[in-house]
C-alpha cells in the first residue's frame, strides 16, 4: 500500500474512480492466465496516452515499478506485477480510431478486443487474420505486446506480420511514434515498430496501433484426417507443404486429447487413432478445388486411416468441433490446467511429441497435446491438481525437460504466448550469452532504471510466484 | 430433504473447493459478462470474483463489506457459465458466497424487510397488499423523485418500480379457487405455481396461464399454501429462508397427485428446476411430487397443434413483435425456441428478432439495489436493440425482465408494450373464440 501523498498524485492525474487501492481490488489485478499472482501496490486505470505518460513520469520520479495490463489473459506471467508497484490498466483505451478501406489500414487503441477489430473490419469487406485462442477477450495491445499467433498463422502469419506503426510511451514518459499510420511503406532506419512488437511491455507502453488489413478468401474447404501414428501425421504435414499447398489451418490433436474430446462430445472419433489433423485450405474457388484434390491424395498416400471433407458450413462446424473442444475438454479432466507453448521445426513435431510422451510416463503426469502442426507450434497441456505440491514439483521438472529438448531440436521457447516471467529462466538456452546480453543492453538503453515491467523476458532476477 | 444448518455451509465449501480451484483464469467470462461490459473492471467478471473467493478460502483476505459488495456485483445471469471452457457455474459460487456474507453480517434492514417479511412470509398476500398500497399512493414515483435512495445508503429504488402497472388489491391466490375444472372431461391434472410477482403485480400472467390450461382441458390445482419460490433468497444469500420455502412448497404440492407442475415465471422455474435439486440433492419428482415445466415449454411441447386450432383466422395487418430471452429461461432452463414457436402460431403478430436477444436486461434482483447505474445502463442497451426492431410489443417470460424493460421503455416515453408470451396467446385464443361464434 502506497502512502496517501503518492496515491493523491495519481488521483490528480486520472481521477479518484480510476485509482484502486483497496486490498480486494489489488488482488484482482495481481494475476493473469498462468494463474500465478503477485499483489501490486496500486492500480491506475488510464484513458489516454497523456495519462500514461504522466503516470510513468510520476512513478519513475518516485522509484515505482510500472506494469501495463490489458485483459490479463496472457499465459506467460507478462502482466503480473512481480516486483511490486503500479499496474496501469489500459482496457478503457478501446476506440477503433479509423478503418481506411482504400489503403487497407486500421488505427486502433490498445484496449480494443481482438475479436471486435476482426468483426468491425469484416463489416467493411476486410480481414485481420491473427486469431489467438483468446481472441474474444484479448486486447489488441496485448496481442501486439505478446506477438500473438493463432490457427491461421501458417498461411497468414502472426500479429507481428500486420503491425505497421505504433504510438508508444517510453519508460521516460516520452510519447514516440514509429513506422507509418497511413502507408504500408515503413519508415527508414532501424525498424523501431518491430522492436516493440513482442516486447511484452518491457520497452514501452503501446497506446496506438496501426495494422494492415487484407481481403478475406472467397472460398475454403475443411478436412479432418485420422492417422494410426504420429509419425505418419508428421510426414503428411511436411508432404502437403512440399506439394506447394499452404493450408490456412493445419491443426493437430494427440491421442489423449482425441479421447478426451470423444469422452465429452461423443462426436464419433475413433479411440484408437494416434493423431488427428484438421486442415483448411482457402483462396479463389478454383485454387481451393485443386489444392483440396492434391491434399486428399497426399494424405492418403501417407496412409491416412480416414478423411472427412466438409460439404457445407454446418459440416465444417462439426469438423472444427474436435479442435475447438480440445482445450475445454482437457481442462475438465483435472482441477488445474497448465497450457504450455513449444515450437519445433515442422519436421520435428513427431519427435517432440514422442519425447513429451516419454516425459509424461517418467513423471507420471497427464499431458494432452494439440496445436498448430503446420508451424510446429505445440501446446502440451499438463493436467494436474495444484494443491498437490509433489505433483507440481514434477511439473516444473517436466516443463524444463520439454524445453531442453525443444531447443535441442532447433525449436523456440514460445510460438505465441511470450516469454514473460515463466520462461525468462530458459532465455539463455535459446539465445546464448551474446543474445541475452544484447536483449539486456536494449532494455537498459530504453529503461536504464529497470522500472517498466521489470524481470520479464530478460529475467534480471529470479522471481518465485505462487497460486492464490 | 436435510434441513440441518450445516447444509448450506457444506454446499459452499464444496463449491469453494471444486469450482473455485478449477478456474484457469483465462478470462473468457469477460467476453460475455454484461456487468464487465459496462465498466471493464475485474470486479465485474466471474474470474475476479472467483479469485476473491479463492483468496478468502485460503485466508489471504478477510471478509469485509467491500468484498460483500463485489459478490453482489453479479446479475446471476449465468452467461459466464455458457462460455467457461472449464464448465464452471460461477453464479452458483457467488450465491453461496453471498450466503456466507449474510451468515457473517446478517442483512441490512431494508433487505431483511423485503426478503424475510414480504417475500418470506407463508402466504404471499402481505406482498400484494404492500405493493398495491405503495403503488396507489405513488410512493415509488415519489421515492424516485425525492432521491430516497440516499436514505437507503447505496441501495436505490428500482427503475422498474416507478412504472409498475396498477396492482390489484387482492392477490391472485385469493381471487382464484384452489381447484378449477375444465368444461370437458379433464385430460390431466396440473399444479400451478403462481410465484410472488404473478400473485401480486402481474396477475394477468397467472390468469392467462390458468385459462389456457383450462381451455386445453386440464384440471388445474393452485395450492393455497404455496409460497415464494425462494430464488430471491438464494440470490440474496438468505439460504435459511430458501430452505423454509422449499419445505413449504414441497408440502403444498406433494399433497396432490399431479401430472405436471406449471410455472409461468422464469425465475421461479429456475428456482424449482435448478436451485431446489442443488439444495436438496433430489429431483423435482421427489421434492415436489411432479416434474416442473415452464408454461411456454409445456404448451409448445404438448399442445402446439391444439393451440393452432384455437387461433383466430382473420389475417389483418400483422403487428411486429420481438422476443427477449430471459436469462432464467434461456440459460438456466434452456428454453428459447418454445416461446418463439408459440409466437409464430399467433396470426396477429410477426416475430422480428432483436440483436443480442439473449443479453441480460440488467435486472438481477438485488443487483438493481446495489448497482443502479450499471443496471440502468444495461437496460438502456436492451431498449435500443428493441427500438431498432420497430416492434410494437416485446414478448418475454420473466416478471423481473418485464418490470425492468417496461421501465426503460416508458422512461423514454416509447409506445412499446411489454407482455408475457402467454398473455398474448390468451388474447389470441379469446379472439379465436369470438371469431368462431
Amino acid at each position: 500500500m502506497l502512502n496517501k501523498v503518492l496515491v493523491d498524485k495519481f488521483v490528480s492525474i486520472v481521477g479518484s474512480l480510476n485509482v484502486l487501492t483497496d486490498e480486494s481490488d489489488l488482488l484482482l489485478y495481481s494475476y493473469d492466465a498462468t494463474q500465478l499472482y503477485k499483489i501490486p501496490d496500486l492500480v491506475v486505470i488510464v484513458n489516454n496516452a497523456e495519462e500514461v505518460s504522466k503516470v510513468i513520469k510520476f512513478a519513475k520520479a518516485n522509484n515505482l515499478n510500472v506494469y501495463p495490463r490489458g485483459s490479463g489473459t496472457n499465459l506467460s506471467g507478462g502482466s503480473i506485477p512481480v516486483d511490486g508497484g503500479v499496474v496501469i490498466e489500459l482496457n478503457r483505451l478501446n476506440k477503433i480510431l479509423n478503418i481506411d478501406v482504400e489503403n487497407r489500414i486500421a488505427v486502433v487503441e490498445p484496449g480494443v478486443i481482438a475479436a471486435t477489430l476482426d468483426a468491425e473490419v469484416s463489416k467493411k469487406g476486410l480481414f485481420y487474420p491473427p486469431d489467438p485462442g483468446s481472441i474474444a477477450v484479448a486486447t489488441i495491445g496485448g496481442c501486439v505486446a505478446e506477438g500473438a499467433g493463432g490457427l491461421r498463422a501458417l498461411k497468414y502469419g502472426t500479429t507481428k506480420d500486420y503491425i505497421i506503426g505504433l504510438e508508444v510511451v517510453l519508460p521516460n514518459g516520452d510519447i514516440l511514434r514509429t513506422g507509418s499510420f497511413s502507408s504500408l511503406r515503413g519508415s527508414p532506419g532501424f525498424d523501431l515498430t518491430h522492436l516493440f512488437v513482442g516486447s511484452e511491455g518491457t520497452l514501452g507502453i503501446i497506446t496506438k496501433i496501426a495494422v494492415k488489413l487484407i481481403y478475406p478468401a472467397k472460398s475454403r474447404k475443411t478436412f479432418l484426417v485420422m492417422y494410426d501414428s504420429v509419425g505418419k501425421a508428421g510426414i503428411a504435414v511436411a508432404k502437403i507443404i512440399e506439394n506447394k499447398i499452404i493450408p490456412s489451418t493445419m491443426e493437430f490433436l494427440d491421442k489423449i486429447t482425441i479421447n478426451a474430446v470423444e469422452d465429452f462430445t461423443k462426436i464419433g472419433l475413433p479411440r484408437d487413432i494416434e493423431a488427428l489433423l484438421l486442415i483448411e485450405v482457402d483462396g479463389e474457388p478454383e485454387d481451393v478445388e485443386t489444392a483440396a484434390k492434391i491434399l486428399e491424395e497426399v494424405c492418403l498416400s501417407v496412409g491416412a486411416r480416414s478423411i472427412s471433407i466438409a460439404k457445407n458450413d454446418a459440416e465444417r462446424m462439426r469438423l472444427m468441433e474436435a479442435r475447438r473442444a480440445a482445450l475445454p475438454v482437457l481442462a475438465r479432466l483435472k482441477p488445474t490446467t497448465i497450457l504450455e507453448d513449444a515450437t519445433v521445426p515442422r519436421s520435428k513435431v513427431a519427435d517432440m511429441l514422442e519425447r513429451i510422451h516419454e516425459i509424461q510416463d517418467k513423471y507420471n503426469l497427464m499431458i494432452g497435446s494439440f496445436g498448430h502442426a503446420g508451424d510446429g507450434n505445440l501446446h502440451p497441456t499438463i493436467l494436474v491438481d495444484r494443491r498437490n505440491k509433489e505433483e507440481m514439483k514434477k511439473v516444473d521438472m517436466a516443463i524444463k525437460e520439454i524445453f531442453d529438448y525443444c531447443i535441442e531440436l532447433g525449436g523456440t521457447l514460445t510460438g505465441e504466448h511470450g516469454i514473460g516471467i515463466v520462461k525468462a529462466p530458459f532465455m539463455e538456452k535459446e539465445f546464448k550469452k551474446e543474445g541475452l546480453s544484447l536483449f539486456r543492453d536494449i532494455k537498459k538503453t530504453l529503461d536504464p532504471e529497470n522500472k517498466l515491467n521489470p524481470n520479464k523476458i530478460v529475467g534480471a532476477k529470479e522471481v518465485h510466484l505462487e497460486y492464490i | 430433504m436435510s434441513t440441518s444448518s450445516e447444509n448450506s455451509l457444506s454446499l459452499i465449501e464444496e463449491y469453494y473447493e471444486e469450482q473455485i480451484i478449477r478456474c484457469m483464469k483465462c478470462g473468457m467470462c469477460q467476453s460475455i459478462c454484461p456487468v464487465y461490459y459496462e465498466d471493464s473492471l475485474e470486479t465485474g467478471c466471474a474470474r475476479g470474483k472467483l479469485a476473491l473467493s479463492e483468496a478468502l478460502l485460503h485466508g489471504k483476505l478477510e471478509p469485509n463489506h467491500k468484498i460483500e459488495m463485489i459478490f453482489n456485483k453479479c446479475l446471476l445471469c449465468h452467461a459466464c457459465a455458457q462460455v467457461c471452457p472449464v464448465g464452471l457455474s460461477p453464479d452458483k459460487v457467488f450465491a453461496a458466497a453471498r450466503a456466507e456474507m449474510v451468515k457473517r453480517y446478517d442483512m441490512p434492514w431494508i433487505k431483511s424487510l423485503i426478503y424475510r417479511k414480504l417475500l418470506g412470509e407463508g402466504k404471499l398476500s402481505s406482498l400484494t397488499g404492500t405493493l398495491s398500497l405503495a403503488n396507489r399512493l405513488k410512493l415509488f414515483v415519489l421515492a424516485r423523485s425525492l432521491s430516497i435512495p440516499k436514505i437507503f445508503g447505496k441501495s436505490a429504488i428500482r427503475l422498474s418500480f416507478a412504472t409498475l402497472p396498477d396492482i390489484p388489491s387482492k392477490p391472485f391466490l385469493d381471487r382464484f379457487p384452489e381447484l378449477l375444472e375444465p368444461n370437458s372431461k379433464p385430460i390431466g391434472t396440473v399444479g400451478y405455481f403462481v410465484g410472488c410477482a404473478q400473485n401480486s403485480v402481474f396477475q394477468d400472467v397467472s390468469e392467462a396461464s390458468v385459462n389456457i390450461l383450462l381451455a386445453l382441458g386440464y384440471r388445474v390445482i393452485i395450492p393455497k399454501d404455496q409460497g415464494c419460490c425462494g430464488f430471491p433468497h438464494y440470490g440474496a444469500g438468505d439460504f435459511e429462508t430458501l430452505k423454509q420455502k422449499i419445505i413449504q412448497n414441497s408440502s403444498a404440492f406433494k399433497k396432490y397427485k399431479l401430472d405436471a407442475i406449471i410455472i409461468s415465471c422464469a425465475t421461479g422455474g429456475s428456482g424449482l428446476k435448478d436451485v431446489y435439486p442443488e439444495m436438496t440433492k433430489e429431483d423435482n419428482l421427489k421434492t415436489l411430487g411432479a416434474n416442473v415445466y415452464d408454461i411456454s415449454e409445456f404448451l409448445a411441447l404438448k399442445h402446439l397443434d391444439d393451440l393452432k386450432k384455437m387461433m383466430p383466422t382473420d389475417k389483418k395487418e400483422k403487428i411486429k413483435i420481438t422476443y427477449h430471452d430471459a436469462c432464467h429461461l434461456n440459460r438456466l432452463q434452456g428454453i428459447s425456441s418454445q416461446p418463439r414457436q408459440l409466437l409464430r402460431i399467433m396470426p396477429s403478430y410477426e416475430l422480428v428478432e432483436m440483436e443480442n436477444s439473449t443479453k441480460c436486461c440488467g435486472e438481477g434482483g438485488g443487483f438493481t439495489f446495489y448497482y443502479q447505474n450499471i443496471s440502468s445502463s444495461i437496460a438502456n442497451r436492451k431498449k435500443e436493440t428493441i427500438k431498432n426492431t420497430g416492434a410494437k410489443v416485446v414478448a418475454l417470460g420473466c416478471p423481473g425482465c418485464r418490470a425492468q424493460i417496461s421501465g426503460a421503455l416508458k422512461q423514454e416515453g416509447l409506445d412499446i408494450d411489454t407482455k408475457h408470451t402467454v398473455c398474448l396467446l390468451w388474447d389470441e385464443i379469446k379472439k379465436g373464440k369470438d371469431s368462431n361464434f
